[in-house]
């Protein structure tokens, strides 16, 4: 920032910078849709996955990235929502163009329950009440084995699209609606809402804000953006596993919106593409991968905490101010 | 200079509230009535409940029993923002800004309904009420600046300004003094008494009581939770019970 | 009378192992504002490390655990210093930091050891025969040893100066600052003391149960749950928290089966924290 002091207006949330450009991140959809198409099926395979977690990325971020609430069971949505798909489809032979809006209701009702009996506790107790919530779920898939598949899961999920390169179009259409509804709203009013809730939420309330209302109406369209894509990556994947509904996957959505840069929207999902490809190029590492993964997370944590694309955006103004090109404030 | 107290039916009513915490009296039966246009000082020593008193009038805290009415409508027991879209206003001893976001914002918060989805008229609207309200209370000239880079004097002034959005009918000023020095005292009370002077109701809690005298009328007086004195400053001042409690000589000589 | 001597021991060994885990996790956090991750990393850890050196080096196995938890507990300290130190202002980061760190950790294990499970014979092998009924003499061990282990421990807050100055640390640390007392190094000390219990726990219930490089995920769970059941930052909380699941556990385990152990857990810990957050002894917690 030029000013630390003074926020110029594309850094100020609610107001100033040019309506259309603030959309620019969606352009990255079109890109990867390319190298998609036209690249291998391994690289499409990839962006498959790049794209599911981006999307739940978005998700997660439009709501903790800026209201500062972590829910640390976003994986509660995504899960719901594949599992009632799989289940619908795979075992009541239903068509998926009932399963998977059904998947999303579902989830949707889930965000509804979670919402009413969690948004009202702050702090550190959120975060750890949100999480139990899929771990219960988790339990439940056990309990429930015959419908829901137990340790396996479900499997024999049909698949929409043969073609891999299908599927990727869906679900970067379903990444591209997620981040032009989530840019619009962080930057309406009820974003800005979100960001007082942050900064204060007793404050917010003494301003006549209905803090509860605004952060439910926010839980409930970050889990419709998991859901869609989590129902989806039943169908492509032709499979859901429990696995999806361990914190494991909701600490490395966090992750994913942390290293990218979290409460930007695009930062995650730079983010999640850079993690997940780093994740496969080191597959050829076999044994080490894991362990090189997370070390190199634990090395960028340590060393870039802001995350990735801030430093990566401030060097990137900085060189084009000391060329004299006029991209200002409004450009990034 | 306030305008006189209208004859009319009391503006605010706080009527035997009494809040417990687990052991704790933190308020005991405090009854007392505020009349629309009054400008009202409440001080007690550290610990006596006034801003509890505050955060029961206001809504964030539930009395443990009594009444508060305001406009003749009973509050007590709504959430804090219902209260607040009634026109009853608080503001905080700590102000706390919104980070990483401008004044102008930090403002226009203030001004925005419960409504979650807009089309960016009403963020609009409230930006440019935000700069009427910045005018008001003098904060014009750093309306692009980061809120929390202010320096404290401003932000109580916005702290204020934020409270104001919502055109209130009634303000409740929890220290606005606090941490101040001199000439800060001055712009700020300044601020305070123009709003006043344009008919706003305020009940104000300060420990620095020159400056508050310069712009009450009437006084109550907290200690241990409970309302041991209610007048003039000057027949505060003389009050044996309060001198006692909490001016001692020289704090009653600010009151005469 | 037999089953109830048998679910007597039996809680008792699984609320200790849980007292051992949560009262960590309870330091942790009461101390160094952190909610650790890895707990779960240092209890496997410290187990593989024991079967590590009596076997590698022909050790004794109480000389092999004693080594395993002194090495445990200085990686958790450098842990704590090299790597959380610099983040400790970002709560969210340190998590994550946590999270990875464990997974480091595993995949390491995997690395040397293999994920196939191993078995470990038992300190005390055999039974004892207790009132006509045969407890395992193992588990007998595991309720004496944590009862010595959280015992010291609770000496060492009351009465040490570490012990006091760690205490003076969770309620308040400016004020702690301000007096002297040097933070930095009781965050160190609480991450070594807790990764050090966290890996007693490991090591002594490791040849009832197998090692495998995700037997910490469980106990994890158990002890962030019994903390919040217990109250934050309360320590008295963990402990009758731990000996209310433990026993809770040990029924539903004999009554129905072991696998509704967690969701059990699970629906108390969410009920705490939507009803009363502040958990059996914790502080009183504001509500928005």
């Amino acid at each position: 920032m030029s000013d630390p002091q003074n926020l110029s207006p594309a850094d100020r949330l609610g107001g100033g910078g040019n309506n259309l450009r603030q959309y620019w991140p969606v352009l990255l959809v079109p890109v990867i849709g390319l190298i998609g198409w036209f690249g291998s099926q391994p690289v499409t395979i990839t962006l498959l996955y790049g794209a599911t977690w981006a999307t739940y990325a978005v998700g997660y971020d439009m709501f903790s990235g800026f209201s500062g609430r972590v829910n640390l069971g976003y994986a509660m949505f995504p899960a719901t929502a594949a599992y009632v798909t799989a289940a619908l489809s795979a075992r009541f032979k239903l068509s998926p163009f009932i399963s998977i809006p059904a998947g999303i209701a579902a989830a949707v009702l889930l965000a509804v329950l979670v919402g009413a009996l969690t948004l009202r506790i702050t702090g550190i107790y959120f975060a750890l009440s949100t999480s139990i919530i899929p771990l219960a779920l988790f339990q439940l898939t056990h309990v429930f084995g015959k419908f829901l598949g137990g340790e396996e899961g479900i499997w024999g999920v049909p698949p929409i699209f043969t073609d891999p390169r299908l599927d990727l179009v869906v679900v970067l259409l379903i990444l591209g609606a997620s981040m032009c509804f989530a840019l619009w709203y962080v930057r309406s009013k009820a974003g800005l809402v979100l960001r007082a809730i942050q900064g204060g939420e007793l404050t917010a309330q003494a301003l006549g804000l209905n803090t509860f209302r605004f952060l439910f109406v926010s839980l409930l369209a970050s889990s419709v953006i998991g859901a869609t894509a989590g129902a989806y990556l039943a169908h492509f994947q032709m499979l859901v596993a429990p696995e999806i509904l361990h914190i494991i996957t909701t600490l490395q959505i966090i992750t994913f919106a942390q290293i990218g840069g979290p409460g930007t929207i695009v930062g995650p999902v730079l983010g999640s593409f850079l993690l997940v490809n780093l994740n496969e190029y080191l597959r050829a590492w076999t044994d080490l991968r894991l362990f090189v993964y997370f070390a190199t997370l634990v090395l960028l944590l340590r060393f870039s905490p802001d995350g990735v694309l801030v430093p990566i955006a401030r060097a990137i103004r900085r060189l084009f101010r000391r060329t004299g090109a006029p991209s200002g404030p409004e450009g990034i | 200079m306030s305008a006189g107290p209208s004859a009319a039916a009391p503006f605010l009513e706080v009527e035997r509230v009494t809040k417990q915490f687990g052991g704790l009296t933190a308020l005991d039966a405090v009854s007392f009535v505020v009349r629309k246009g009054e400008v009202t000082g409440l001080i007690g020593p550290n610990g006596a409940g006034k801003t509890t008193l505050f955060n029961v009038i206001s809504g964030f805290v539930p009395p443990t029993s009594g009444r508060v009415a305001f406009q003749g409508e009973a509050v007590t027991g709504l959430p804090p923002h219902a209260i607040a879209r009634r026109g009853l206003a608080r503001t905080f001893q700590i102000v706390r800004p919104f980070p990483g976001l401008a004044v102008q914002e930090n403002l226009a918060v203030g001004g925005l309904s419960n409504r979650v989805f807009d089309t960016g008229r009403e963020l609009a609207g409230a930006r440019a009420a935000a700069e009427q309200v910045a005018r008001r209370v003098g904060l014009l000239p750093w309306m692009e600046r980061q809120a929390t880079t202010l320096p404290h004097g401003l932000l109580k002034r916005l702290e204020i300004g934020r409270a104001i959005m919502m055109h209130p009918s009634l303000l409740l000023l929890d220290e606005p003094f606090a941490g101040l020095g001199g000439h800060e005292i001055d712009e700020v009370s300044d601020c305070i008494a123009e709003l006043a002077a344009g008919g706003l109701t305020l009940v104000i809690i300060e420990h620095k009581l020159r400056a508050l005298m310069r712009l009450v009328r009437r006084v109550i007086v907290l200690n241990f939770g409970r309302l041991i004195a209610e007048g003039s400053p000057r027949e505060i001042g003389a009050n044996a019970l309060v001198r006692e409690a909490y001016l001692g000589e020289k704090g009653a000589a600010r009151l005469a | 009378m037999q089953t109830f001597l048998t679910i007597l021991v039996f809680g008792l060994a699984t609320s200790g192992i849980y007292a051992l885990m949560a009262v960590g996790v309870a330091l942790i956090y009461g101390v160094g504002r952190v909610i650790n991750f890895a707990h779960g990393a240092f209890y496997t850890l410290g187990a593989y490390l024991a079967y590590f050196y009596a076997t590698a080096f022909g050790l004794n196995w109480w000389v092999a655990s004693a080594l395993a938890v002194l090495s445990v507990g200085c990686l958790a300290a450098g842990f704590d210093q090299l790597l959380i130190e610099p983040l400790r202002e970002h709560e969210i980061l340190v998590w994550i930091m946590t999270f990875a760190f464990a997974f480091a950790i595993r995949e390491l294990i995997v690395l040397l050891f293999g994920a196939r499970p191993y078995s470990i014979p038992a300190f005390a092998p055999g039974s004892v025969s207790v009132l006509g009924q045969a407890i395992a003499s193992q588990r007998l061990l595991v309720v004496a040893v944590s009862g010595v282990a959280i015992g010291s421990l609770w000496i060492f807050l009351r009465s040490a100066r570490l012990g006091k100055a760690l205490r003076a640390v969770a309620l308040n640390r400016t004020g702690a600052h301000l007096v002297g007392i040097p933070v930095r190094m009781a965050h160190a000390t609480v991450m070594a003391i807790s990764a050090g219990l966290a890996s007693v726990a490991g090591i002594i219930i490791s040849p009832i149960n197998v090692l495998t490089p995700d037997m910490g995920l469980e106990p994890l769970l158990m002890s962030f749950t019994i903390v919040i059941l217990g109250g934050i930052g309360s320590l008295r909380g963990s402990l009758v928290a731990a000996l209310l699941v433990g026993y809770a556990g040990a029924l539903v385990s004999f009554l129905w089966s072991p696998q509704l152990v967690t969701f059990m857990a699970l629906v108390m810990v969410f009920g705490v924290l939507i009803f009363r957050p502040s958990g059996l002894f914790g502080l009183a917690v504001e509500r928005a």
